[in-house]
């Protein structure tokens, strides 16, 4: 920004904005001196892995599976916000609809073997790729994996795919299949809030663990049992494991949580994944003129 | 510890398999072009040399979920989820 653009009127809003913010976050830090109120966090931390091992998992789709689920609709309308703005794609803004977007000459050029060993191995590597993201998705309540993560490996292979191939790529991923599965994703997540809502009243409830009221962990009580054992049966049992832990031997299961880890890898997959194909060449590119 | 048990494996063990398969299947639609058998080949046999090297999730303590010794395991699910995307192209993927 020019130093021009803050003169006048915007220039006084910004500065006291940044007064403001300044006032704040002094006084803040000022007031802490050791008096943090602790919130429920760490009785959370304490529950969270009887529910799934991976502690993360359990906090960012179980106890703030509500903030995910609208952060997950963040990225699916940024992404057709970004390609209906500026998603023109470099391949027809240069005038070349028809050529692939790595020029083949340019890579004779340096290594005449690197595009046999691009040709020959692109393939290969595009589909581990896949499956390494299949396999992150389906940890994401064991390891450190998820439906975020899930999603940008599978959109690195598909742009690996597009470099490589160009628009001969082995990992065709249509416009309308983008739009569609991260779509559903994103309508997955939501409605798997509604076995919750409906037993419970809380959207969301992840009614497959049911940490609160099913009795598996000792010292939290006063809930009574809310959730039909149908409903754990069904959301929980096809997750459950042998959870081994320094004080004892648990069954535990992760509820819905892997379910909308699915979902999320999803809509990742749709959001990313149109931005690379939009943005290499253009959104009213074949698919739009034949409509 | 627990032992290695064969059978029966807890559904958790096994289901991120079946979803592993499932899912890459329906990607394995997307794919397009012609791949041979020796690609295939390699690929599988590229895969199971990474299922040992990820090895199988925390905390799964069947055969079936890839669990061997404590030191020793296969992500099954990672093979699971490979073979799945050649099935998926042999279901619709084979166009040019």
């Amino acid at each position: 920004m020019e130093s021009k653009a803050l003169k006048g009127s915007r220039g006084i809003i910004a500065v006291i904005a940044l007064m403001i913010i300044f006032v704040g976050v002094s006084t803040s830090l000022l007031q802490l001196n050791g008096n943090v109120a602790r919130g429920i966090s760490p009785e959370y931390n304490a529950l969270a892995p009887y529910e799934a091992p991976n502690n993360l998992a359990s906090w960012v789709y179980d106890y703030r599976g509500f903030d995910t689920l609208i952060e997950t609709g963040v990225i699916y309308v940024g992404a057709l916000v970004s390609v209906l703005a500026i998603g023109r794609g470099i391949v027809r803004t240069k005038g070349v609809a028809e050529e692939a977007p790595v020029a083949q000459s340019s890579m004779d050029f340096h290594v005449s073997s690197l595009n046999v060993i691009l040709k020959y191995f692109g393939i290969p590597v595009i589909i581990l790729i896949v499956a390494y993201s299949l396999l992150v998705l389906t940890g994401a309540a064991t390891s450190g994996g998820g439906g975020f993560q899930c999603g940008v490996i599978f959109s690195s292979a598909f742009l690996l795919g597009m470099i490589f191939y160009g628009k001969k790529n082995p990992l065709n991923l249509s416009k309308k299949f983008l739009i569609g599965i991260g779509g559903f994703g994103w309508a997955l997540y939501a409605l798997l809030g509604l076995p919750g809502y409906l037993v419970t009243g809380y959207w969301q409830y992840n009614v497959g663990a049911d940490l609160w009221s099913s009795g598996l962990i000792s010292g939290v009580s006063g809930m009574s049992a809310v959730v039909p054992d149908i409903m754990r049966q069904i959301f929980g049992d096809p997750f459950r494991i042998l959870l081994v832990l320094s004080d004892g031997t648990y069954a535990s299961t992760a509820g819905i949580v892997p379910l909308i880890n699915i979902g999320e890898a999803f809509n990742v997959i749709g959001a990313i994944g149109l931005i690379f194909l939009v943005f290499a060449y253009g959104y009213t590119d074949e698919e739009g003129k034949s409509k | 510890m627990i032992e290695l048990q064969l059978f029966p494996a807890l559904a958790g063990e096994v289901t991120p398999i079946v979803v592993a398969f499932v899912l890459g299947i329906l990607f394995g639609t997307q794919l397009q072009g012609k791949i041979s058998k020796r690609m295939i080949g390699l690929i599988i046999g590229l895969s199971i040399i990474a299922a040992v090297l990820f090895e199988a999730p925390i905390f799964t303590w069947s055969l079936l979920a890839g669990f061997i010794s404590e030191h020793i395991s296969i992500s099954v699910a990672f093979v699971a989820a490979t073979i799945g995307m050649f099935v998926g192209k042999a279901f619709r993927g084979g166009r040019e």
